[in-house]
């Protein structure tokens, strides 16, 4: 029998056919059909964070101060080795030059004559001086207030062309004002009425803002997408090589690589935390490359130099002199077998693929600070480790484990959870083992360990532990504030709520004694120099054993020339050179 | 109180229409925090995508479920209804964030025909931009449309099932009615009633957005704006979007309950 309903049960089928043809193949515009139709002007970044403003002054994201550095530029960047380059301003002022004043309290930037905002008014030390008061205004809660630290005032000279920047202290390394992405110039006319508490109202300045970079925002859908076009006005003729950039924000890491890697609709991808497998298997897809950034972040072991044993209760890892000392990790030779028992290409090859290389600094970048004396740790030596052990008199015992005068090498090891550190922890358990170490593996939620409750028995600054790994870093290209992190009164205990950077809880007052040596020093060689001796310090005494420099990734289109994962300025610092080659 | 009751629903009438409503510039507005700029505008941005994918699948959802629910309760145990019970319980059972990566990874990825990644900028100005607007759309509408489809054709069927063996049905063939009329007419008129007052509770989640879905094709719509807030804790965004559901589904409850009284004769307001 042949019910009307068999007609309408095709009409059903025939419908969800349509549905499904809908979406079917196209003929032969293929899936990027529209980035071609839009030609090869275009350049399509994707981060998976989305920005939220493009008012660096406003927010601290890293998606934010990117994307307003295609826009706003300062008087000076960073490219890729940390070098600094003078952007707006002629060069970059040292004391040679006359820059920097002789008692190091202010310095004076010359700007590029005949230089232009996008809208056609001329850039003056005016507007550079109206960005410094407009971040100092105490209402503003402004986000880059560290750059402009000890900022006393600014003077504009009477070319209209220089300006002085005036410090309440000698500063060693003056160059935090108008420096890199997080302090670029603001335009003065534009921004004239959003100062104070009015700077958060005015979203229209805020979404838009004026600048001398090479593009200009089209259209900005806050957390959403951003379109920039070429900036007619910009300085160098014939760049940048796009008319037109998206820049697409929202979603996670994976899709990203995957958008970059394996579709090849976007051009750049930011910031993939993947595996390192799923990474390289992606790249295999052979539409783009992924490059790594290495900043100054270095995964180390901390050695616990006083005793964290439970039954001290309260006197438990409390540096009180030289007393309550750790019963081994004291003894220097144990640090050192530790340290050399690692083989630090496993650990990377195990858990970061591009993403990190063996590390034996704890200040590994810029290059140029990086010390030379410490690179045998990079090759794992058990025999020799095991001889410095017999040497000190740590003999095997039965069960496989040294000792001596009754202490057993036992450690309790500890970091945050994360699958990556606890991959790392396994493997340097068996490396220890074979030293006659015993290891006892111990993880604590990331925002437990890191959060810095002083009430939290579980926090890295209690270091009820005595070893554990994280990564740590500084901020900006200089070690400066870094390095004081392991002087004595940065040890963590009751008097100061247990805040503090010196978890390993040495205090040498030998090594106190030259951070401040080096902070005040305005020579670059001899602040070098000075630098890589503190690091050393710290290495060659293993109070830190460092294993991983970190880098982060993205993700780059083949056809895209140009792109340099920079750490130490906004990533697209440079996006006016990029170019498409096919 | 003002501010959220009066000012803000003016804006947002306002925004929509284009119209001036007294002095619109010096009103007070809710700000959100991460973005600083007023609430409203960022929700009237990002309806239109919104509107347009996880509209457009819940009217495919329709268009699909109904009849396979109709053909699938009048003809049970075949095997039409074997597979479409069985197509509806994956869809059903199977979360779209995994329908979507697969279906990302098949099209995008593998075949590459369709773009994973949803351009908002994109305007419809011709055919050819709106051919790129129904192959970016492709995607998330398929997954989120299968995801509705199963959900609403299960309900389809288990209703037609339960008018099928009444009495009425049995009078209306033994009068002699053609079988199409017993089914259009009767059966389905009948039958009808409980799948349109879920279709129309259904209505205030298009608005909502489909979190998850618009997450992973990068449909940057309400509820990728709702997540990004209460991940960002931007507590003016979130309350303004929890309370415009709030009176959306309060709003289509009322709706339903008016729709079941012009369905069914035998409710009436008293």
């Amino acid at each position: 029998m042949k019910s009307p309903l068999t007609r309408f049960g095709w009409v059903a089928v025939a419908s969800t056919v349509l549905v499904v043809a809908g979406c079917g193949p196209s003929e032969g515009t293929g899936s990027d059909g529209s980035a071609q139709q839009e030609g090869d002007k275009t350049l399509k970044i994707l981060y998976w964070q989305a920005p939220s403003t493009l008012n660096p002054y406003l927010s601290g994201g890293t998606k934010d101060i990117d994307a307003a550095s295609l826009v706003l530029e300062p008087l000076a960047q960073y490219n890729e080795r940390a070098e600094m380059l003078p952007l707006l301003a002629e060069e970059i002022p040292t004391l040679k030059n006359g820059g920097i004043a002789e008692d190091l309290r202010s310095i004076t930037w010359k700007l590029k004559p005949g230089i232009e905002f996008s809208d056609g008014t001329p850039l003056t030390a005016e507007h550079v001086e109206f960005t410094g008061n407009y971040c100092l205004n105490p209402q503003m809660g402004c986000n880059s207030a560290a750059s402009f630290e000890h900022v006393e005032g600014f003077e504009v000279g009477e070319d209209s062309l220089t300006i002085t920047v005036k410090f309440s202290e000698p500063k060693g390394f003056p160059y935090g004002p108008f420096v890199g992405s997080t302090a670029p110039i603001l335009n003065k006319y534009q921004f004239e009425n959003c100062t104070g508490l009015r700077a958060q109202e005015c979203s229209e300045q805020n979404f838009a803002p004026i600048g001398t970079g090479p593009f200009t925002v089209a259209n900005f859908r806050a957390k959403d997408v951003i379109t920039y076009r070429r900036n007619e006005n910009f300085r160098h003729e014939g760049k940048p090589f796009f008319d037109r950039v998206i820049f697409k924000g929202g979603g996670e890491a994976a899709s990203a690589a995957r958008a970059v890697l394996e579709t090849g609709e976007f051009d750049y991808a930011w910031n993939l935390q993947i595996e390192p497998e799923i990474l390289a298997q992606m790249e295999r897809a052979g539409k783009g490359r992924v490059r790594a950034g290495f900043g100054s972040q270095v995964e180390r072991l901390i050695v616990n130099l006083t005793n964290d044993d439970p039954a001290l209760k309260d006197e438990r890892s409390l540096y009180k002199g030289g007393e309550n000392a750790h019963p081994f990790l004291s003894d220097h030779s144990v640090r050192k077998a530790l340290s050399i028992a690692i083989d630090r290409n496993v650990l990377v090859e195990a858990g970061y693929g591009l993403a990190g290389k063996p590390s034996c600094n704890l200040i590994p970048a810029p290059s140029y600070y990086a010390s030379e004396a410490n690179e045998s740790c990079k090759v794992q030596q058990i025999d020799e480790a095991n001889r410095i052990l017999d040497e000190a008199g740590w003999l095997m015992g039965e069960d496989g484990v040294r000792v001596k005068n009754g202490v057993r090498l036992s450690i309790l090891y500890q970091t945050s959870t994360n699958s990556v550190r606890q991959g790392t922890q396994a493997l340097i358990k068996q490396m220890w083992q074979r030293i006659g170490v015993e290891t006892e593996l111990r993880n604590v939620d990331g925002a437990v360990f890191f959060g810095s409750d002083p009430a939290s028995p579980d926090t890295f600054q209690k270091c009820f532990a005595d070893i554990q790994m994280y990564t740590n870093n500084f901020v900006g290209t200089d070690p400066g504030a870094y390095v004081a992190g392991w002087t004595c009164k940065e040890i963590p205990g009751p008097d100061n709520q247990w805040v503090g950077t010196n978890d390993s809880r040495a205090c040498d007052p030998e090594y106190d004694a030259k951070v401040p040596i080096m902070q005040q020093e305005a020579n670059r060689e001899e602040r070098i120099r000075l630098a890589k001796e503190l690091n050393d310090y710290v290495v060659q005494d293993y109070w830190e054993i460092p294993l991983i420099h970190r880098a982060t990734t993205s993700a780059i289109a083949n056809s895209v020339q140009g792109p340099t994962v920079n750490p130490w300025d906004a990533e697209l610092w440079n996006i006016a050179d990029w170019i498409r080659t096919e | 109180m003002e501010q959220f009751f009066v000012n803000e629903p003016l804006n947002f009438i306002e925004e929509v229409t284009g119209l001036q409503i007294g002095d619109s510039s010096s009103r007070l507005r809710v700000r959100s925090w991460d973005t600083r700029s007023p609430v409203v505008d960022l929700i009237v941005e990002r309806l239109p995508q919104t509107l347009w994918v996880v509209g457009l699948s819940y009217v495919v959802g329709i268009f699909v479920a109904l009849p396979i629910g109709i053909l699938s309760a009048y003809k049970q145990y075949s095997w039409f209804d074997q597979i479409g019970t069985f197509v509806s319980m994956v869809g059903f059972s199977v979360p779209t964030f995994f329908t979507g990566l697969v279906a990302i990874i098949f099209f995008s990825v593998m075949l590459s025909w369709l773009p994973s990644i949803y351009d908002t900028t994109h305007e419809v100005t011709g055919l050819g931009s709106f051919w790129v607007q129904m192959k970016q759309i492709a995607m998330p509408v398929l997954v989120l449309a299968f995801y509705n489809a199963a959900q609403l054709s299960r309900f389809m069927r288990s209703s037609m099932l339960e008018n099928l063996n009444l009495d009425y049905v049995r009078t209306a063939r033994a009068k002699g009615l053609r079988e199409r009329a017993v089914i259009f007419l009767h059966i389905l008129r009948n039958s009808l009633i409980p799948v349109v007052t879920m279709i129309a509770l259904g209505v205030p989640t298009i608005f909502s957005g489909a979190i998850i879905t618009e997450q992973i094709f990068r449909v940057n719509g309400l509820g990728q704006l709702l997540i990004i807030a209460i991940q960002g804790a931007d507590i003016p965004l979130v309350q303004t979007l929890t309370f415009l559901f709030a009176i959306l589904i309060v709003l289509f409850n009322l709706i339903a309950d008016l729709l079941y009284a012009a369905l069914d004769p035998r409710i009436k307001f008293t």
